[in-house]
């Protein structure tokens, strides 16, 4: 289950065809519908009006309003799902109130399958109907196994949640079922892609001290309800932000806390960077797009996120195939790009 | 031009987007809360096609660029306020 190839051929995988990942870290819990919506409505700062076999990303904010958890929650067959990252399982529990709630993170694990091809492996496996999965969609492709449309890498994504005993077998049919290669990727080739598309990882830019309206994570939010952490959001939205994450692209690789410069003058820092994919931190009004910064004496240029042009974007399940992939074009005046090689 | 000015400018045109938005898909948002790199399509603001539609004639009367098919049909182009943004500017300064 662990990765074979080195981290830029894992990265080609993920953009040009199909991977497999396993996961260990996500906490994985199960409400009754009704109950587990009466628990964690005052806890979530995301509107919960999600409706049967649908997911929704949300957030477990403080009282400060910063992210604690990173959440995708839903509801299948009577049953509240929630997948958490960002905090031990212990903890998430306790930061859930999921104290009555099964705690399926022991016994079940999440295999992902995510690229540009993962819809075409998932069919191959399952049932070519498959493919017309909605995005943060669920179905059950067999008993016990729980099948959501979501990925972290911006290409096609699908996490397949099964039980602890059924893992291996299924990792197994999933390789043999592949009408093509498929390369096992782990965490760090996942968050290198996380970062290149700016898909929020809360153990990145998620523990800078940023609330989550300077993560620009307001589209997460319901404003209008009460739950933890909303107020000290709403008093920092009526003051007006002073800071913002803002995309910066470099030519040379950068460190974490690089200061970022404007005409000799501090407005920020780097918070994360990968070859030449920069999350900042920068201050208003300079955390805009279209601009050149200086780091470290060299230029840096905001730009707008993310920092990949994904062949998801253009490969259809319903007209292509990997077989026939290179009739995937790009429209004119695009080009593949990634921020190592594609 | 100042580094401030270009950069004032520069958020003026973001305002702008995420006004024309707000009224045109009377989304039940502030302009503000619609952050710049947040996506609009899928997770995010879940917008649809429909909606694409809509922006892309409303990014035309509001900003007077003529969107060529070719571009406008370039999902990366409407990922986000931010990326509409660049399309804006590029647009306007190719019919200058």
């Amino acid at each position: 289950m662990k990765p074979t190839a080195d981290l830029t051929t894992q990265l080609r995988a993920l953009r040009n065809e199909v991977t497999l990942s396993w996961h260990d870290g996500l906490s994985l819990l199960r409400f009754d519908a009704n109950r587990g919506i009466e628990t964690l409505e005052p806890l979530i700062a995301t509107d919960l009006g999600i409706r049967e076999s649908q997911f929704r990303q949300a957030l477990r904010l403080d009282d400060q309003g910063r992210p604690l958890a990173d959440l995708l929650i839903g509801f299948f067959r009577g049953t509240l799902h929630v997948f958490g990252t960002g905090l031990e399982h212990a903890a998430m529990a306790e930061a859930l109130s999921a104290q009555d709630a099964v705690q399926a993170h022991d016994d079940h694990v999440v295999i992902s399958i995510d690229g540009p091809f993962a819809w075409e492996l998932l069919g191959a496996w399952d049932t070519p109907s498959a493919i017309g999965l909605p995005y943060l969609g669920a179905y059950s492709p067999r008993e016990g196994v729980l099948a959501v449309r979501a990925g972290r890498t911006g290409e096609y994504g699908y996490m397949l949640v099964v039980p602890r005993a059924q893992a291996e077998g299924i990792w197994n049919e999933l390789l043999a079922a592949s009408p093509m290669p498929v390369t096992v990727v782990g965490k760090e080739t996942l968050e290198r892609a996380s970062l290149e598309n700016w898909v929020f990882e809360i153990d990145r830019e998620g523990r800078s001290g940023l609330d989550a309206l300077e993560l620009q994570l307001t589209w997460r939010l319901d404003l209008h309800k009460d739950a933890v952490g909303l107020d000290a959001i709403r008093a920092h939205r009526d003051a007006g932000l002073r800071r913002r994450i803002t995309a910066l692209r470099s030519g040379k690789p950068l460190a974490s806390g690089a200061r970022v410069l404007c005409e000799g003058q501090e407005i920020g820092q780097v918070l994360a960077a990968a070859e030449t994919a920069v999350l900042s931190v920068l201050d208003t009004p300079w955390a805009e797009a279209g601009m050149t910064y200086t780091v470290d004496g060299e230029p840096v240029h905001s730009q707008s996120a993310p920092f990949v042009v994904n062949r998801s974007l253009f490969v259809n399940p319903q007209r292509h195939s990997w077989a026939g992939r290179d009739e995937v074009e790009l429209p004119e005046g695009l080009q593949w790009q990634n921020t190592t090689s594609s | 031009m100042t580094a401030l000015e270009r950069v004032q400018r520069r958020r003026q045109a973001v305002e702008d987007v995420q006004t024309l938005f707000v009224e045109h898909l009377m989304l039940d948002v502030e302009p503000q809360d619609l952050d710049p790199d947040a996506p609009l399509f899928g997770s995010g603001h879940a917008l649809d096609s429909i909606d694409a539609v809509e922006l892309v004639v409303a990014l035309e009367n509001r900003f007077g660029v003529r969107l060529q098919e070719s571009r406008v049909l370039s999902i990366p182009h409407l990922r986000t306020v931010n990326t509409v943004v660049d399309l804006v500017i590029a647009e306007t300064q190719e019919a200058a």
